[in-house]
């Protein structure tokens, strides 16, 4: 019976320790929230010299949302400046940024004075990475057709889908002009069709690489509302192939209908291909903001500059693969795919056009600007004054 | 920031954007093409014609063939386009030998044609740079009578002469020209030497049209050095003088004005193997000539012998250098281990660089036979030291070689393509630089 008691109270103190706990946190949150009407209150009583201390309680306990934060910095900032404190009103504005990094007065309804006060401060990232993934298609670009068959052929070249995935450092010059780097992996490929001018033997290649890219480039990004941010940009790649391989099927289409078919497993050609690429760059996309970050869907078509058929090689047999009992100089050993597959590789280079999805995370720094641009605050300020007189 | 985004632009816009503006076309340079549509077609031998283009011979099968082996005949450009394509021939099989071009522009075609398995007759024809054809004949090896014989005859080579042709190859109708009997040998094949006017018709009786030993003798090529003197170059197993032993051979030999042999004939090879020769060409001194050497033992060598032009009508025995000074400048094999039962085929070729070009067949691996290149200095020594192996993995055979005038090497041959045990041969013209590579 005894314990029962104990238990019992034991339970009661338990249920009002935590009851009165909930109670305590949201007396907090209504005395925070009173103290901040009360501060804005006495703001518009004009007794600014008590604000600070009206706010500080609230603005130490860290419960404050977002939107509290921003209006108590603001009440701050404006008392500051009104007392003639630019420093202090500094200060807070650059807390407002911390807690709000994307924070922008409204000309309209902000007062001039904070208008004024926040061209002279950024929360602009100075770097943002960003992650993407994504698919992509390659177009094949002839230089220079060769070919074991003397009387011509045509071609058909039906797209083969790949895929990248990589990040980059979007370094910000501003809001809006920023320079990129990325290193993305990804999977290239092309198909070819080959069919000889004067019978139907046809040859297929199935064209597999993998690439990594180091694009570098200029963007423009600009707000279309508070959540959507497209964005264009144009630049560079350098290209490095890390591997290629062809997957053949020869053909021979007889007269009598009947066909004879060479095929084989994929054969790797890097041996044949320069591995150093150049591209330029184009690409626009939207940023999405969520939260603090961004999701962004992004377009690129980048344009190869260099031939990938290494010239003295493409008629060639990787030397690697030549057994050294073989006599004849092991450089210097026909493919095999030109005999088998009646292939050569053509000169060429190669396009690629991506749809890319990722994330970006703004490294936000909140700061002050070292050359404010409040020449048309001032002018507005100005203008204001010979209003008011 | 600016500079950086002007650095780069001005890098990658230096450098600039691959194209056909910045890049020459290979095609001009080096290629590897296979001719014929359907079937199968070799490739014996070509000519370069004085505006680069050229004429390329051998025979064509069809997958269903209507005739026999056709002779097949192709006008490509320098970069390996087809002008035209053409067949030739009867019924029966055909075979291709040798194409030449003549002094008046006009196309020479020797081959054979089969009337029955075991009896082929010579065919020759004359045609135009445009393929058309200005004259044919059949050309059996004819008895002392003029009456045709059944002997199988195999032309190896034709060449112009003042008058008309001279075709090189064996017969088996070894008694037209009559010898002695040497017993326990085997009269088996005398060469060639049928000699036709201009129009292709038979040069009368008193011109004899086969000659040799008790043995087995071959001519492949010959050349007229004035219009009564000629320098035939063969093989026999007819065993030199000074020597026993029955093996094959090189044998050169003159030819008088009448078409008859003289004693005064050389025999460059060695003792111990059997050397036979399969293609010569006119050098700076002589005559440079070029076969296969195989012995029971080891597998075949290329073998190369340069001999001198001799001052008077015959070739002296022995090296230029003894005292008495012989005709044969070097005779030796290169030490290019081919394989074993390879078909008794190559091509040499005076190199611009000096010193020859030679083409044979080797499958001294995994016996798939290739065509290997190599290039000898004008002492005979190796050039290269490893040559160079064209092929796939399927048979092929080489045909034959020549340098352009602009140093670019043209190679002529077979190879078979597609699936490497059933694929269909292809007529296989490889262009390449002077050092035998695709650059």
């Amino acid at each position: 019976m005894v314990g029962f008691r104990t238990l019992l109270a034991s339970l009661i103190v338990f249920v009002s320790t935590f009851s009165g706990y909930g109670q305590t946190a949201a007396q907090t949150d209504v005395d925070c929230d009173q103290q901040l009407s009360h501060a804005e209150s006495e703001f518009s009583a004009g007794h600014f010299y008590s604000i600070p201390s009206i706010l500080k309680e609230c603005l130490t306990s860290s419960r404050l949302s977002k939107e509290q934060l921003v209006r108590a910095y603001l009440v701050l900032c404006q008392s500051y400046l009104i007392l003639d404190d630019p420093n202090a009103a500094g200060d807070n504005y650059l807390k407002l940024l911390r807690a709000d990094p994307e924070y922008v007065p409204n000309e309209k309804d902000d007062p001039i004075d904070i208008v004024y006060l926040s061209k002279q401060y950024t929360a602009t990232p100075i770097f943002t990475p960003h992650f993407r993934i994504g698919l992509n298609a390659s177009f094949f670009r002839s230089i220079y057709s060769i070919s074991t068959e003397p009387y011509g052929i045509s071609s058909q070249n039906p797209l083969r889908l790949g895929f990248q995935l990589g990040g980059g450092m979007d370094w910000n010059i501003n809001d809006n002009i920023s320079v990129c780097i990325e290193a993305d992996f990804s999977s290239r490929g092309y198909q070819r069709i080959l069919t000889s001018g004067v019978n139907t033997d046809e040859t297929n290649i199935q064209a597999s690489q993998l690439w990594l890219d180091v694009p570098i480039y200029a963007k423009y990004s600009f707000s279309l509302t508070d959540k959507i941010r497209p964005f264009g940009y144009v630049g560079v790649a350098g290209n490095y192939l890390l591997s290629a391989s062809n997957q053949f099927t020869y053909t021979d289409n007889k007269s009598t209908g009947s066909q004879l078919v060479s095929e084989g497993p994929s054969e790797s050609v890097t041996s044949q291909r320069n591995k150093l690429n150049r591209s330029w760059l184009v690409g626009a996309g939207i940023r999405y903001k969520m939260g603090k970050n961004f999701v962004f869907v992004d377009f690129r078509y980048m344009a190869g500059l260099s031939n990938l058929a290494n010239e003295s090689k493409i008629y060639y047999q990787d030397p690697s693969t030549i057994d050294p009992q073989q006599i004849g100089n092991p450089n210097n050993y026909l493919s095999a795919n030109v005999t088998r597959y009646h292939y050569i590789s053509d000169l060429f280079r190669m396009d690629n056009l991506s749809m890319s999805f990722g994330f970006v995370k703004p490294l936000y720094n909140p700061r002050k600007v070292k050359h404010a641009r409040t020449k048309s605050v001032a002018r507005s300020i100005r203008k204001e004054e010979g209003k008011a007189k | 920031m600016k500079y950086i985004v002007i650095s780069i632009s001005v890098a990658f816009f230096l450098t600039g954007c691959d194209s056909s503006v910045s890049i020459e076309d290979p095609n001009k340079s080096y290629f590897v093409k296979f001719y014929g549509t359907g079937g199968d077609q070799t490739g014996q031998d070509f000519v370069v014609l004085p505006d680069g283009n050229m004429i390329l011979f051998g025979t064509t099968r069809l997958t269903v063939p209507t005739k026999g082996t056709q002779w097949y005949l192709v006008k490509i450009d320098p970069k390996g386009n087809v002008f035209w394509e053409k067949e030739f021939g009867g019924l029966n099989n055909e075979e291709a030998r040798d194409i030449e071009l003549t002094s008046s522009n006009q196309i020479v075609l020797v081959g054979n044609s089969y009337k029955s398995p075991t009896d082929r007759d010579v065919m020759i024809m004359t045609l135009t740079t445009d393929g058309v054809k200005i004259d044919s004949a059949v050309l059996p090896v004819r008895d002392s009578f003029g009456a045709p014989t059944a002997g199988d005859e195999d032309a190896a080579g034709v060449t112009e002469t003042n008058d008309g042709f001279l075709i090189a190859g064996s017969t088996t109708a070894t008694t037209v020209y009559s010898k002695p009997v040497i017993a326990g040998q085997a009269d088996t094949h005398d060469a060639l030497k049928i000699r036709v006017f201009t129009d292709l018709t038979i040069y009368p009786s008193s011109w004899t049209q086969t000659y040799g030993y008790y043995a087995d003798d071959a001519s492949l090529k010959i050349y007229q050095v004035s219009p009564s003197l000629f320098h035939v170059f063969g093989y026999t197993n007819s065993p030199p003088p000074g020597q026993s032993v029955v093996n094959y051979n090189f044998w050169v030999f003159p030819l008088g004005a009448n078409g008859d042999a003289t004693a005064d004939q050389i025999y460059p090879g060695t003792s111990s193997g059997d050397e036979k020769l399969s293609s010569a060409c006119i050098s700076p001194v002589g005559y440079f000539l070029g076969g296969l050497s195989q012995n029971s033992a080891s597998s075949s060598d290329i073998f190369i012998s340069e001999i001198r032009t001799p001052g008077s009508l015959g070739f002296k025995p022995g090296p230029v250098t003894a005292v008495p000074p012989g005709d044969i400048f070097y005779e030796k094999t290169l030490s290019v281990n081919l394989g074993n039962g390879l078909p008794e085929r190559s091509s040499v070729f005076p190199s611009g660089q000096g010193g020859f070009y030679v083409l044979a067949n080797e499958n001294g691996f995994d016996s798939n036979q290739n065509w290997v290149l190599t290039r000898v200095y004008k002492d005979g020594s190796l050039a290269w030291s490893t040559p160079i192996v064209f092929g796939g993995e399927g048979l092929d055979n080489c045909g034959s070689i020549q340098e352009l005038p602009d140093g670019r090497l043209v190679l002529i041959g077979t190879m078979r393509t597609g699936r490497p045990d059933a694929g269909e041969f292809k007529l296989t013209v490889v262009k390449v630089s002077g050092a035998g590579k695709f650059e």
